[in-house]
């Protein structure tokens, strides 16, 4: 709404109440912070006509107000400065003493509320000798609340969350996923489902930096420690750079554990097929990580299988829940928007990750079958229902009556048991072969982009 | 002890937007309605107009969302108008109500 408002035009937003901070947030990074919007108690999702109309009804002299009287400014004064700023604090041996850094960032809504290590000059220091790139370089400009994200700003939140500088190239190279148009990362920072950026890492980069990629390498534990602070740090970027804070730029309805950060590498040594980065045009030799926004994950139980179809088949189902992103592509494709224009971009989505154990990779690699045999198995027999997917929603049309978006499908329109890929693409099933080597694979639900950026060899 | 340490909080592209000139009243305005194609926001704006149209007769509206007409803006679901949008609207309509589901 915004946008109009810059084109001239007074404007008035209906939201639910409890996305009230989210609005403001946003408002507040888009420059008007004093944007009209009037707040109804639910959202409208679901809801029966007659409960919405009651909402709005209640809200209506406010709605009309809002376009002949401008609101009051309200939300978050701006900072700018040249030099980072610096505080002090101080602690001592007392419970509250040792939790006075915390506390401090905490007031300022500066974490992901657990405790941090303090971002002290010295550590940020040290952290950035895990670069070659110069400290106020910008990588990106991080919606929803367009931060700039410089590597000093990334090193301080890398020192909060326990990285060390050796992993930090993994961190930035991350950010640099991110930072492309096709990530769509303004989408994963603000939607109200719940989803979140999975780190997945290839080449040399994953043991320099200490990252698991065996058995419970995205749980608990000192042997996950890299895993653990690289998703982390990428979360305390979202929430400090971002502008991504719980319950204003992030209105996800109820949040998921996998929030606070995943990160894994590519079983390499086990896995018998070509690690995944040299899908995405890399060397073997080189270093890259992969950013895709998720929800989920589903765990596939496996151990019943007795051939890699049985192998597939139970994968497969993990795609036939309604709803699921199936057919969406015959609409076209979904385009990310960036920056305070607003400006589209258009990107191939959604990407599953399938995490597969080594264990379930060599049932199919012995009955002869590459990665991308498994993709395009996958791909022809994830079906969905031509009928379902023209049921959910209009299709673009051209003035003519011919679909906008594949209209070489259009004669399956009559055909009630026509079906169609639920994926576009093969590679849109994203085998990642990680962890542990036993009857189990994790499924996650792409939601949004996915980009591949190399890591910086330091 | 002290201890000094540094903000993780980002510096911001510091843009403003001075809101839009309000109407004097809605008398033969033209007002866009715009949902962003989640559930129910089309439900919430048409009552908007509806409401609007019994205060002010000869007010008319224009739609926007959902809208696959060739030519038009075609805001879908997640998008946000777009300045190129904008300024077209801008010729549309007098002022804009919009809503999302959320």
């Amino acid at each position: 709404m915004v946008a109009v408002e810059k084109a001239g035009v007074p404007a008035v937003a209906i939201a639910a109440r409890s996305f009230a901070r989210a609005w403001q947030s946003c408002v507040d990074g888009w420059g008007q912070p004093g944007a009209a919007f009037v707040t109804i108690p639910h959202a409208t999702t679901g809801q029966q006509a007659d409960f919405i109309h009651k909402m709005v009804d209640e809200q209506i002299d406010d709605i009309i107000h809002g376009l002949t009287a401008i609101p009051p400014a309200s939300g978050a004064a701006r900072r700018k400065s040249k030099t980072t700023e610096t505080f002090t604090v101080e602690m001592d041996e007392t419970p509250e003493g040792l939790d006075s850094v915390n506390r401090f960032l905490a007031e300022r809504d500066w974490s992901d509320g657990i405790p941090v290590i303090p971002p002290t000059p010295t550590a940020v220091e040290q952290m950035l000798k895990g670069t070659k790139r110069a400290p106020q370089d910008v990588l990106m400009v991080m919606e929803p609340g367009f931060g700039l994200a410089t590597v000093e700003k990334i090193a301080i939140n890398a020192v909060m969350a326990g990285c060390r500088p050796e992993q930090f190239p993994v961190l930035l190279a991350a950010i640099d996923c991110l930072a492309q148009p096709e990530m769509n990362h303004r989408d994963m920072q603000v939607s109200g489902h719940t989803e979140a950026p999975i780190i997945l890492v290839n080449g040399p980069i994953a043991k320099k930096a200490g990252i698991n990629f065996g058995t419970t390498a995205m749980g608990p534990g000192v042997i996950n420690s890299a895993n653990t602070a690289i998703g982390r740090a990428l979360r305390l970027c979202l929430i400090n750079i971002g502008y991504c804070n719980a319950g204003a730029g992030d209105p996800n309805f109820v949040g998921l554990p996998t929030k606070f950060g995943m990160c894994i590498a590519e079983n390499e040594e086990v896995s018998p097929w070509q690690p995944y980065h040299m899908d995405r045009g890399f060397k073997r030799d080189e270093s890259a990580v992969t950013v895709v926004t998720v929800t989920g994950p589903t765990t596939i139980i496996d151990p019943r299988s007795k051939n890699h179809e049985d192998t597939l088949n139970n994968i497969g189902s993990m795609m036939f829940y309604p709803h699921a992103g199936g057919g969406g592509w015959l609409r076209g494709r979904q385009s990310a928007q960036v920056g305070h224009t607003n400006k589209r971009a258009p990107y191939q989505g959604p990407y599953h990750p399938i995490l597969l154990s080594p264990s379930r990779a060599v049932i199919m690699a012995e009955a002869g079958m590459s990665k991308q045999d498994a993709q395009e198995w996958l791909h022809q027999n994830c079906r969905v229902s031509l009928k379902s997917v023209l049921g959910t929603a209009e299709m673009p049309t051209a003035a003519d009556g011919k679909w906008l978006h594949h209209p070489e499908l259009q004669h399956l329109a009559e055909d009630p048991d026509a079906t169609i890929p639920a994926l576009e693409s093969p590679e849109q099933y994203l085998l990642f072969v990680t962890g542990g080597s036993t009857h189990y694979a994790n499924f996650f639900y792409g939601t949004y982009g996915i980009a591949t950026s190399p890591v910086e060899d330091v | 002890m002290k201890l000094q340490i540094m903000s993780p909080a980002a510096d911001r592209v510091d843009f403003k937007v001075p809101p839009a000139p309000r109407l004097a009243g809605l008398e033969g305005k033209t007002i866009g309605l715009y949902n962003n194609m989640t559930g129910g926001a089309d439900i919430a704006v048409d009552r908007v107009a509806e409401h609007i149209n019994k205060r002010f007769p000869g007010v008319k509206f224009e739609r926007y969302g959902g809208d696959l007409r060739q030519g038009r803006p075609s805001l879908s679901r997640g998008n946000h108008i777009d300045d190129e949008e904008a300024a077209r609207i801008a010729t549309e309509v007098d002022a804009m109500i919009g809503a999302t589901a959320h």
